[in-house]
């Protein structure tokens, strides 16, 4: 079943230089059941897609066109209250920086208890709930936990309460963005493997947003692969890591570190640079960078070419 | 001849409160070498002391034991850090932050001859850009104008101005993207060659370590447990908090997953340091002597040395 479904979507920032391009004509799905991995640079447009999803973007959007649907339900066009109903109970968002998730100046236990709002229960219900999701993210004693502040506790149990407190309210959506990137490899191994035993019981669909290849091969099922403001290729995680058709994602793989294990060799790099958002040209945007680029794809935009029932990329060169 | 050596080194910093006279113990007993042209990579989990290890090496954090020697100086006074600080550079972790928002790429560039009172030669600055593959108008911009892999450029432009023999690079490539960071890498590797430079790199990042370290030297509550060759180190680690760090390690491939969890629970407070063998509390391998008796740093292989009674 599909549950959020996002169709071309289009957005850009105004800025006093120009409309920055940040989105064009974006199109996914994540299915109920499903971790689906959003990949790419820094630029390419995954938080912003990530804050469209639960419409928390600033001031200086604007969507130019497309749809966010949740279960059917566009997301951008509703009631600013309806769409504060759906955070939380419905879309749960884990954040990047678990420092900056939480407040401050309350407990973890306050904090917990509070995210239950919407909740008709009682304080103590609320509290042994929050206790028990404590408990099922693996802090060790969870009842200290609840009495603790944030700056108690360390990089790695603050991010177990994030998922906590992101999973309280049983979204059928959950979005994590970057959610290793500030710990330590062995903390991160330790949060993939609980995302990963998470998943073993939760019905929804789970969309990680992540610069970091290894986070989206451990965790996820599908990926999609975004390049300046576009999807340019998707397909399931085998085939993006071991069969990429796009010369971006190839690309991209081939230079991490991790993927070679001779030392000492130099590593490749894609060259250039990131195109101009706001002065984009008429062909492909990766074409600058490109080592298979001819002359129609500097000409006109590339088209979405369909390689199995699973994959896609968004490039003149390739064959379906 | 090594252009580093450190020998038995440890600090101590004392425990906060106006009566206290608890110090805590930060580094213990690390002794290291580094050859000209050399690169060690330093690894181990946050609050293992990698840092407090970098900052004692320039001088910048008082050492309570040991020695340091520079070029078969050994370096007690003052000056003698302020004329290591000459001739050790230091790539810093945070390269956007590092640089003072009020200077343009042009000034800062040239901040450290100012700072040790050296003469620049005229074109130094672009020379210096060029070198790391900046364009020289690009002296005219001020950090904010600069993406991250540009920043972290400069920040090598910073460290390579006084021609140093040493550059520590602390996490040289954290928060930047996949792409970037193989061109911060061969960067490096190129200045390395073209320079004869030695690298103590200080990272948490093993493919990145893997990669361009000859050696490794694997740290843990301050000290160290394993060091050696890198690719014997990687092929066969000797000390169970390498293999489990190793085996983290997100690979980027899917058919690489794990199923089980490498490494459990995180790295005790120095404040409450386990007994016997600091590493018993996470490790899978734990016997009751592990517990009791502190392992001692012992050869385990040629020029691997590890710090287990049991490997």
């Amino acid at each position: 079943m599909i549950l959020l479904d996002i169709e071309n979507l289009s957005l850009h920032y105004r800025t006093p230089a120009g409309n920055v391009q940040a989105l064009r004509q974006v199109s996914l799905q994540a299915n109920a059941g499903e971790v689906l991995g959003i990949m790419g640079e820094s630029g390419c447009g995954k938080s912003t897609l990530a804050a469209a999803i639960i419409n928390l973007l600033g001031a200086n959007a604007q969507v130019t066109g497309g749809e966010v649907r949740y279960r059917g339900r566009d997301i951008l066009t509703l009631p600013v209250e309806d769409q504060r109903r759906l955070r939380g109970p419905h879309i749960g968002m884990i954040f990047q920086d678990p420092m900056t998730a939480f407040n401050p100046v309350l407990t973890i236990g306050a904090q917990l208890v509070d995210f239950q709002h919407q909740l008709p229960d009682p304080p103590a219900t609320k509290r042994a709930n929050a206790l028990a999701m404590l408990a099922k993210v693996g802090i060790p004693d969870p009842a200290l936990c609840l009495r603790r502040y944030p700056h108690e506790l360390s990089g790695g149990m603050r991010q177990r309460a994030a998922i906590a407190a992101a999973l309280l309210l049983q979204p059928d959506v959950l979005l994590a963005d970057e959610p290793t990137t500030a710990l330590d490899v062995t903390m991160e191994a330790q949060i993939i493997h609980l995302l990963r035993a998470l998943r073993q019981d939760y019905q929804g669909a789970i969309v990680i947003v992540t610069h970091h290849l290894g986070v989206i091969a451990e965790l996820c099922d599908r990926v999609v692969v975004m390049y300046a403001g576009q999807v340019v290729e998707q397909g399931l995680v085998d085939d993006i890591y071991h069969a990429p058709r796009h010369p971006y994602t190839a690309a991209l793989i081939a230079c991490d570190p991790g993927a070679i294990s001779a030392t000492g060799a130099r590593l490749p790099t894609i060259g250039g640079r990131l195109p101009d958002l706001m002065h984009l040209g008429p062909g492909c945007a990766f074409a600058p960078r490109c080592s298979l680029a001819e002359t129609q794809c500097h000409a006109s935009p590339p088209p979405r070419v369909q390689v199995s029932a699973s994959q896609s990329a968004l490039c003149h060169r390739v064959q379906p | 001849m090594s252009l580093l050596s450190v020998q038995n080194l440890s600090v101590d910093l004392p425990l906060a409160g106006l009566f206290s006279r608890r110090q805590l113990n930060i580094l213990s007993d690390i002794s290291l070498d580094l050859a000209p042209g050399e690169t060690l990579g330093l690894v181990g989990e946050s609050g293992s002391g990698k840092t407090t290890l970098a900052r004692a090496v320039l001088g910048l954090q008082k050492i309570s034991a040991g020695t340091l020697t520079m070029n078969g100086k050994t370096l007690t006074s003052k000056a003698d850090f302020a004329s290591i600080r000459r001739s050790a550079a230091m790539m810093f972790q945070d390269a956007v932050a590092s640089l003072s928002p009020r200077m343009t790429v042009g000034q800062l560039v040239a901040e450290p001859f100012a700072i040790h009172a050296v003469p620049m030669a005229n074109g130094k600055v672009a020379e210096l850009l060029d070198q790391v593959g900046l364009p020289a108008d690009l002296a005219r911009r001020y950090p904010h104008e600069l993406s991250g892999g540009q920043a972290r450029r400069v920040g090598v432009a910073r460290a390579l101005a006084l021609t140093p023999k040493l550059v520590i690079a602390d996490e040289p490539t954290a928060g930047l993207d996949v792409s970037v960071q193989a061109e911060i890498l061969n960067l490096m590797r190129d200045l390395r060659d073209d320079l004869n430079l030695s690298y103590l790199i200080i990272t948490h990042n093993l493919a990145l370590v893997r990669h361009v370290a000859d050696r490794i030297a694997v740290m843990y509550l301050g000290r160290l447990v394993e060091t050696g060759p890198t690719a014997q180190v990687f092929a066969a680690p000797r000390h169970p908090y390498t293999a489990s760090l190793i085996a983290a390690d997100p690979k980027p491939d899917p058919r690489l997953r794990r199923a089980d969890l490498a490494i459990k629970g995180e790295i005790p407070s120095v404040l409450r340091r386990p007994t016997g063998c600091e590493f018993h509390t996470r490790c899978p391998q734990a016997q009751s002597l592990c517990r009791m008796i502190a392992p001692q740093l012992t050869e385990k292989a040629p020029g691997q040395l590890a710090r287990c009674h049991y490997t």
